[in-house]
């Protein structure tokens, strides 16, 4: 909650968005053209987004430009998209919708979180006392269908929230921003006091700043403990060998993943480098 | 202002809190009858980061990551309103145990919606207290989620 909303709003303060104005708000039905255009996306979107949620990592914004690239590549009228084709904004927003409940998968059956957003939900668990993994469906099945019906029940309340009511939420727009960002800030300060992580307010707005991602800072904060305690345990089976991390050839494999991720971006700027020299010295 | 300088400062700043943590493992024990100690894992991810800073120092100082940097936009005016959220923040973090959770809000909206902008200010006094006050009591009686009284004893008596 510091590192992301009041890092946020630390930044929009200094940018003041004073000159967003409410735009008009028409009819939020589709036309049948527009059903019909949206239909394709849609099923492309929701599958482009459930396979990307179940990669660990990924984040947000890639699965919705894939999509989008998808829709303006198999499009009739590319020349459309940006001005308005109803492709363009369907296709992607499934994506997203279908990448988040997807990214939940990895999150109940391993433990890992595909994205900053569940990460904190991981957190969330892990402070009321609740290990995801494996043995998470088996030990508390309650909680687990719990989540997965409020993912039903919440889909329908922002169907009832959002179409009858996009004009209201547009017109807090409307609302200076003088007035709206300390009550947003009064919101981020409670839930960063729960959270216990204020101090990471300011970190969340240098980091921005600095043009610097932030999802790895909150991948740390989330991930840290829970690797440490693996590490921990492992090594004590092992009396403080090593060996045991190579012992399994799936941990061999992603630590040498880990290491080839880490590495290969030091030195792809050489390498592509040399490469471009090939053709030259050819010629 | 220029980009890479402020990042190299940047990573100067990753590589000594990488070495302090690096520094602070090591003073613990590495290893213990048990296994690994409670140094162990501040000790490789004070060196990783550490590492981690020099490799982006160098890379910044003599690579292609820190040519053709955009640069970083200051606003001075916008810079004086992070600093003074943030003293207020701070201010806030500090008066939290001694005033309690309703009257450090209350001073902080009230700093933040009148100190930057005095107008409308009995909407704005409104909104303070209303916002304070019923925060408290939505997070206490509707998601049960305990925020602090005051310790001063006057206070605590009022339910502050």
């Amino acid at each position: 909650m510091g590192l992301y909303g009041i890092g946020e709003i630390l930044y929009n303060l200094e940018l003041r968005h004073n000159a967003i104005k409410a735009i008009p708000v028409g009819s939020t039905l589709l036309t049948r053209q527009e059903v019909r255009d949206s239909v394709g996306p849609i099923a492309r979107g929701t599958g482009i987004g459930v396979f990307l949620g179940l990669i660990p990592g990924i984040g947000t914004i890639l699965p919705t430009i894939v999509s989008y690239a998808v829709e303006k590549r198999v499009s009739k009228h590319p020349e459309k998209f940006g001005k308005g084709a109803i492709e363009g904004v369907a296709g992607p927003e499934t994506t997203n919708n279908a990448y988040a409940n997807a990214a939940l998968i990895p999150l109940f059956t391993l433990g890992i979180p595909a994205s900053p957003t569940i990460a904190v939900l991981l957190g969330a668990f892990m402070m009321n006392g609740l290990a995801p993994g494996p043995f998470l469906f088996a030990q508390n099945p309650t909680f687990v269908w719990g989540v997965i019906a409020s993912l039903y029940v919440g889909n329908v309340i922002l169907l009832i929230l959002n179409l009858p009511l996009v004009g209201l939420w547009v017109k807090l727009l409307d609302v200076p921003y003088s007035i709206l960002f300390p009550l947003v800030l009064a919101f981020t300060v409670i839930g960063a006091y729960v959270a216990n992580n204020s101090v990471f307010g300011f970190l969340g707005y240098a980091f921005k700043k600095l043009d610097l991602p932030i999802a790895p800072v909150a991948f740390t904060l989330i991930l840290g403990p829970l690797t440490e305690n693996a590490l921990r345990q492992s090594l004590s089976m092992s009396g403080g060998s090593y060996s045991i991390l190579f012992r399994s050839p799936i941990s061999t494999g992603l630590l040498v993943f880990v290491a080839l991720v880490v590495i290969v971006p030091l030195f792809s700027g050489g390498v592509r480098r040399f490469l471009n020299r090939l053709p030259q010295e050819d010629d | 202002m220029p980009a890479r300088p402020a990042l190299q400062v940047t990573s100067l700043i990753f590589i000594a809190i990488g070495l302090f943590v690096l520094v602070s493992g090591l003073q613990l024990r590495l290893f213990d009858r048990y296994g690994p100690g409670a140094g162990m894992f501040p000790a490789l991810i004070g060196g990783g980061l550490a590492l981690a800073g020099l490799v982006w120092l160098l890379q910044l100082s003599f690579g292609a990551a820190g040519r053709d940097l955009a640069p970083i936009d200051t606003d001075r005016a916008g810079l004086v309103r992070v600093g003074l959220t943030l003293a207020a923040l701070l201010i806030f973090a500090a008066l939290l145990p001694l005033l309690g959770f309703k009257l450090a809000m209350l001073l902080l909206l009230l700093a933040m919606l009148l100190g930057f902008k005095w107008e409308h200010v009995p909407l704005k006094i409104v909104l303070a207290i209303a916002c304070s006050f019923g925060l408290h009591y939505v997070f206490e009686a509707g998601l049960r989620v305990p925020l602090p009284y005051s310790a001063l004893p006057a206070l605590r008596a009022l339910g502050l």
